[in-house]
């Protein structure tokens, strides 16, 4: 308790010290970034790493799945973070809309991003992209017989798809691509399809509809594509390299006419009057560089945002594919309408309901 | 025989024996009174016939039938023996009203139990009180809510454990003579445990003093008072003069005269225990109270003695005379009775308050 | 301001001492409830369409779930808290030494954790069903049927595990207050000891039971990471829902108010129901309890009743994680966790520390003041235990930045300039657990202020003693024991926090909490094993402490008063 009341009068000293010697901030402020950061820190560790090694500039983070814009809200001019990443667009969006982000003025970072992996502002920059696809039975799929989101909602696919949640980020981005591509009723209709197909409730993450597949509970998920490479690279725990074995990847809506696979994004943005701006941009610089985006591809198997920097060999192995290329702000502006969509059809309560 | 009897009862907790082949018996409509000091194992003799403690050894039986068997497991549980049981805290239900506290043990479908409690809450003072909660009762009416509670179900045997002594003194005598008349009213077997020999008097047909985890006497309260088996006994009703002698030529003598003896062999130790109540002033006219016409025949011992002080007890006074050979005796005369230090007054002594017993070292 | 206030006012003033106690509670209790008054401020933000949309589509739905939950949860605390707690108060089996403090074990144990922990075994690729086709030679999961683990069952079962020792807690403590002599009467007036269980311990029990339900319905009400683990819609679901995906914190915020308004009259409901119901026990006599011997098979049957839930909430979940940490160990110490658990203790005692004093200050003033300014506004500042933690760290940050902006303001009036003083810091993360349990403490405070009568207190200001002097020297002896009761409790739910401290900690800060939610929140809980082992373990210690606490609390045992059973703020 004595340790802990010295800590915060210390910290406050320092604090008020610092400012108050403030006529050399620029020092300071060259020295560190402070990052809001909606990925898992040991996910974006050894990027952070990389950067403070070539750099010098060290990184600040705080890891949280909810409440950084409050956050960064409340605390007014005298916010702290100067960047956020994030997982995917809706958080970008949000922020944007929320008017805490500024634009990131780089000429590296547009070269590096195109740019329809980033806000026409620049208010938020794209890293990495991540592509939804099917999952099939190695087994009990045969080669062709699914090949479009569409036909998820088909009638000889009764009782064989899982899905995690309606309500994951992943899952209402897709959705939101549903509306953008075909009207609110269509995908509604589609939805109410998909569910009925269910083979139990939605529940669990990525990998554990992979792993259902190989238990044999159903034979078609969803998953973000590095899910299936990280599980099919899982030295640490066999059991999932059995799950991923179990199943084969496939890209949807490939055909001529077709959209693509749904894409989704994970990117920065820079903070409204961050206090370390320049160490900011330099980050962001840093992340749509060749070695972070080798990195991004190689350690998490994404798919880089960098013409040029190769995909993963796991990933290259899948072969090339059909991108779509929907404005990612369009996905974005249909999370709400996806979210609304989902409560409509009851979709988490599962096939039965 | 109906009623309850209890044969041959001893009980141990750990290694301590607080029961010793304890037997006793009481009879409907009959009030047996175990009395004694704390800790003699008097409460755990009740709690044993309620059930509340597994027997250890001896048989208790319940209007004939036997009801628990010693070392034969729990025996027939608390609830299905028929007993009514009164602690010395009331321990009434404090989250009942009182209505609710009397009736608890009765089937509320039976309309003669009700008319019982109805008349009962009327006839005890308790009619405007049915409403309330325990707490906020006096004592003397927690104490009679807590009496008509056990007699509600119509037990054939009422055990009351020291049911007085919650009370002021002063409340004492009325709360007692209610007590008794509804008990003997309700014609039930009642066993009641106190430390109070005046309680235990007052209420009892039979007394039983229980000393150590036995029984060392029955009988009637004055068959106790007027012939006590033992110095124990003999003390426990009140305070005594005693003296240490030897029997010689059939009589002993003491510093407060010459008792004669039977019984006993010339030269036997003996001690020799004078009530306070026994010492008359020869002369003073007052007899004392509630005491049966005394002994014609018995030659009543007489000394001159000094008086060393003399307080008033109100209908008594204390005086304390001293003796020739050092010591001192103490007398309780009745009435307002203060003569001053230094008089000396011929005192005779009540040879039946006079109690020769072999002497123990 | 009613009339009946006002008149408290010119009381207070006339009188002078009570002003300052009424005054610094109102302060104290203002400052607490700034958070929650925050999150309704929130909710006048407009709802962009939430509400009709929730209406026509899951609004009912999401009460219905609640409801279901809550009644779930509600039922199977009350009758394994209860039952336990009256096993091992009044009888005598094997192992009932072990199974009193045993009992309290679970509740070390995060919710989310042991949801991790209970499917992990229980779905199909768990040891259960591998077994289970192991015996009987099915393959497939088609080839037999095996519950749902992911459902309304699982959550009510993991949330009842984890939750019922609240109930344990205070029943027992209640148990072992009554005096056993209305038992005893009770069995003599021809009622078995189970009859006499309902008709005389359980009512008798009853107020301490209802406030100990009370806390496992806030519990559950408030709970996130267990039903959004078992893909169960409740009303708290629905507000991250709207909040995260629908990106209305002011939607998100009016639904979390009408949850406040639910629980209101919950706790007004209770109190009403309880008016004038305050037992008080006429026997002062207290006798040693007899506790019964059961027979060999009801004796067996007691033993396996009481060992179940202490398996399942506890020994399972400890033995699970102790397997896997022993297995990541390498990769957890690859970070600094000492670091995380230097940081979880010092919070967490912090916290506990505050929230006691302000918990007793708290109590006192509204025991020196009769009026009901204090009263309610003590019951508002406590009501933070029901508000969902994401959204009560929005809350906090509110305030926390106001407080900021004029920290700085005022700096730079002086001529120079610093940052943010409180976000960024660990203040908000100890403010918002002082929100969050203060009721816990509040509540003890109360409870054993109650016991401690007017008498004593007129005995000690005869004798000369200032009312600082009387709190110091009569009421802390007397309420030490209970006082502890409630910082072990707050201590303990602090260490296991998880949305207040994520959102509101500081930079490069983490505790074990959050760093094990990194891994949970991608189901990967097994590779921060170790992190959530300690959570339990460094529950696990104050819990004990608790059981000797209560086991001293008999009235009439040396002791004494000290103890008494924590209390909801009701």
């Amino acid at each position: 308790m004595k340790n802990l009341l010295k800590n915060i009068a210390q910290c406050l000293a320092a604090v008020a010290l610092l400012h108050a010697v403030g006529a050399t901030p620029t020092l300071a402020e060259e020295r560190t970034v402070s990052l809001y950061s909606y990925r898992q820190p040991f996910l974006i560790e050894p990027l952070l790493t990389k950067f403070t090694a070539t750099t010098g500039i060290k990184v600040n983070i705080v890891f949280a799945d909810k409440g950084m814009l409050e956050r960064i809200r409340a605390a007014g001019a005298n916010n702290q973070a100067d960047a956020v990443l994030t997982v995917d667009i809706g958080r970008l969006y949000e922020l944007k809309l929320a008017g805490v982000l500024e634009p990131v003025v780089s000429k590296t970072v547009t070269a590096n991003v195109p740019a329809h992996l980033r806000d026409p502002e620049n208010l938020w920059i794209g890293l990495t992209q991540r592509a939804r696809v099917a999952l099939v039975s190695k087994s009990r799929v045969k080669a062709g017989e699914l090949t479009s989101y569409e036909d998820l909602a088909s009638e000889k696919f009764r009782g064989r798809i899982c899905l995690r949640s309606g309500k994951n980020a992943y899952n209402i981005a897709l959705i939101a691509a549903m509306i953008a591509h075909h009207g609110q009723e269509s995908a509604k209709k589609w939805l109410q399809g998909v569910k009925a197909n269910l083979a139990r409730k939605p529940q669990g993450n990525d990998r554990a509809q992979a792993k259902a597949i190989a238990e044999g509970i159903c034979d078609i998920a969803l998953a973000n594509n590095y899910y299936l490479a990280l599980m099919l690279t899982n030295e640490k725990e066999p059991e999932q390299k059995k799950w991923a074995a179990a199943v084969d990847l496939v890209y949807l809506n490939q055909a001529q006419g077709q959209s693509g696979n749904h894409m989704n994004v994970s990117g920065a943005g820079i903070v409204k009057g961050a206090k370390n701006k320049a160490a900011a941009v330099a980050l962001i610089e840093f992340l749509s560089g060749d070695e972070a985006q080798k990195i991004y591809a190689e350690i998490n198997h994404e798919y880089p945002v960098k013409a040029g920097v190769p995909r993963s060999a796991l990933v290259a192995s899948w072969g090339p594919f059909k991108e779509d290329i929907l404005d990612m702000e369009a996905v974005a502006k249909n999370r709400d309408a996806a979210a609304k969509l989902v409560d409509e059809v009851r979709f988490d309560e599962g096939p039965t309901s | 025989m109906t009623g309850i009897d209890l044969r041959d009862i001893s009980h141990a907790f750990g290694n301590t024996q607080v029961l010793d082949r304890v037997s006793l018996s009481v009879r409907p409509g009959e009030l047996v009174c175990l009395l004694g000091p704390s800790g003699c194992g008097k409460t755990t003799l009740l709690r044993l016939a309620a059930g509340l403690e597994e027997l250890q050894e001896g048989v208790i039986s319940i209007g004939g039938r036997s009801v628990a068997h010693g070392g034969k497991g729990p025996g027939l549980p608390p609830e299905r023996r028929g007993v009514g049981l009164m602690f010395q805290d009331f321990a009434l239900f404090p989250h009942l009203n009182v209505r609710e506290n009397i009736g608890f043990g009765t089937d509320t479908r039976d309309p003669a139990r009700q008319a019982w409690i109805d008349a009962a809450l009327l006839q005890m003072g308790l009619a405007d009180t049915a409403g309330m909660y325990p707490h906020t009762l006096s004592g003397g009416q927690q104490q009679r809510v807590a009496l008509l509670r056990a007699l509600a179900p119509a037990p054939s045997v009422l055990l009351l454990d020291e049911p007085f002594s919650g009370l002021d003194v002063g409340r004492r005598a009325q709360v007692r003579a209610d007590t008794l008349r509804l008990v003997k009213n309700s014609g039930v077997a009642t066993l009641m445990v106190t430390h109070d020999p005046e309680e235990a008097m007052f209420m009892a047909d039979r007394i039983h003093i229980m000393n150590a985890g036995r029984i060392v006497q029955g009988g009637s309260p004055t068959e106790l008072y007027f012939e006590p088996a033992d110095a124990f006994v003999t003390e426990f009703f009140g305070p005594v003069n005693r003296f240490h002698g030897a029997v010689s030529g059939g009589a002993v003598e003491t510093p407060l005269g010459r008792f004669t003896v039977s019984g006993f062999a010339d030269d036997t130790p003996v001690d020799v225990l004078i009530r306070v109540e026994g010492l008359r002033v020869a002369g003073y006219a007052d007899a004392p109270e509630g005491e049966p016409d005394d002994n014609a025949g018995r030659q009543p011992a007489s000394v001159t003695l000094e008086v060393e002080t003399a307080r008033p007890l109100g209908r008594s006074s204390y005086v304390v005379f001293k003796l020739a050979g050092g010591g001192r005796a103490i007398g309780r005369i009745p009435g307002m009775f203060l003569p001053a230090t230094g008089e000396r007054l011929e005192i005779a002594v009540n040879p039946r308050q006079a109690h020769v017993f072999s002497h123990h070292t | 301001m009613t009339v009946g206030t006002l008149t408290e006012w010119r009381t207070a003033v006339r009188f002078g001492l009570p002003n300052v106690w009424t005054l610094g509670a109102l302060v104290a209790a203002l400052f607490v409830a700034l958070p929650i008054v925050a999150v309704v401020l929130l909710a006048l933000g407009g709802d962009d369409g939430m509400w009709r949309h929730l209406t026509s589509t899951v609004l009912g739905l999401y009460i219905e779930r609640t409801l279901v939950l809550m009644s779930g949860v509600g039922i199977g605390t009350f009758v394994i808290g209860t039952t336990t707690a009256w096993l091992v108060t009044m009888y005598r089996f094997p192992g009932r030494r072990i199974f009193e403090w045993a009992l309290l074990l679970p509740l070390a144990v995060p919710s989310y954790i042991l949801a991790f922990v209970v499917t992990d075994q229980l779905e199909y690729a768990g040891n259960v069903q591998t077994w289970l086709r192991a015996v009987f030679g099915w393959s497939r999961p088609q080839d037999y049927w095996f519950f749902e683990i992911r459902s309304m069952g699982g959550a009510i079962t993991v949330m009842t595990l984890v939750l019922y020792p609240y109930v344990y807690l205070l029943a027992r403590a209640a148990f072992l207050e009554q005096s056993v002599c209305v038992l005893e009467i009770s069995r003599t007036l021809g009622n078995t000891a189970v009859k006499s269980f309902f008709r005389v311990a359980l009512p008798l029990a009853r107020p301490a039971i209802v406030v100990g339900v009370m806390l496992v319905l806030m519990e559950t009400i408030n709970d996130f990471g267990t039903v959004e683990f078992f893909a169960v819609q409740t009303f708290t679901a629905g507000i991250y829902d709207v909040w995260l995906n629908m990106s209305s914190i002011s939607g998100a915020a009016q639904l979390s108010s009408v949850l406040l308004l639910i629980v209101l009259a919950l706790i007004v409901t209770e109190r009403w129901a309880r008016q004038g119901r305050r037992f008080h026990h006429t026997s002062s006599k207290y006798s040693e309890l007899p506790s019964y011997r059961l027979n060999r098979g009801w004796g067996w049957a007691a033993t396996v009743f009481c060992a179940l839930p202490v398996l399942l909430g506890f020994v399972l979940p400890a033995a699970v994680l102790a397997a896997y940490s022993a297995r990541y160990f390498r990769a957890t110490l690859s970070v600094d966790y000492a670091g995380f658990v230097i940081n979880s203790l010092t919070l967490s005692a912090a916290a506990a520390a505050m929230a006691l004093v302000l918990g007793v200050f708290l109590a006192y003033a509204v025991r020196l003041s009769k009026g009901r300014v204090v009263r309610i506004a003590a019951r508002f500042a406590s009501i933070g235990y029901a508000v969902p933690g994401a959204i009560l760290a929005v809350g906090v940050l509110w305030p926390m930045g106001i407080a900021d902006r004029i920290a700085v303001g005022a700096a730079e009036a002086f001529g120079f300039g610093i940052g943010a003083i409180f976000i960024g810091t660990i203040a908000p993360v100890i403010y918002g657990y002082l929100v969050r349990f203060l009721a816990l403490s509040l509540g003890t405070a109360e409870a054993s202020l109650g016991k401690v009568t007017p008498n004593m207190d007129g005995a000690a200001r005869t004798l000369g003693m200032s009312p600082l002097r009387t709190l110091a020297r009569l009421h802390f002896p007397l309420m030490r024991g209970s006082l502890a009761t409630a910082a072990i409790l707050v201590f303990v739910d602090c260490m296991k926090e998880l949305p207040l401290t994520m959102i509101l900690r500081p930079f490069n800060f983490d505790t074990l909490a959050t760093f094990v939610y990194q891994y949970a929140s991608d189901e990967r809980l097994e590779a921060s094993a170790l992190g959530a082992l300690t959570i339990v373990a460094a529950g696990v210690v104050p819990v004990l402490l608790l059981s000797v606490t209560i086991a001293k609390s008999r009235p009439g045992s040396s002791t004494g008063i000290g103890t008494t059973n924590p209390v909801a703020p009701t």
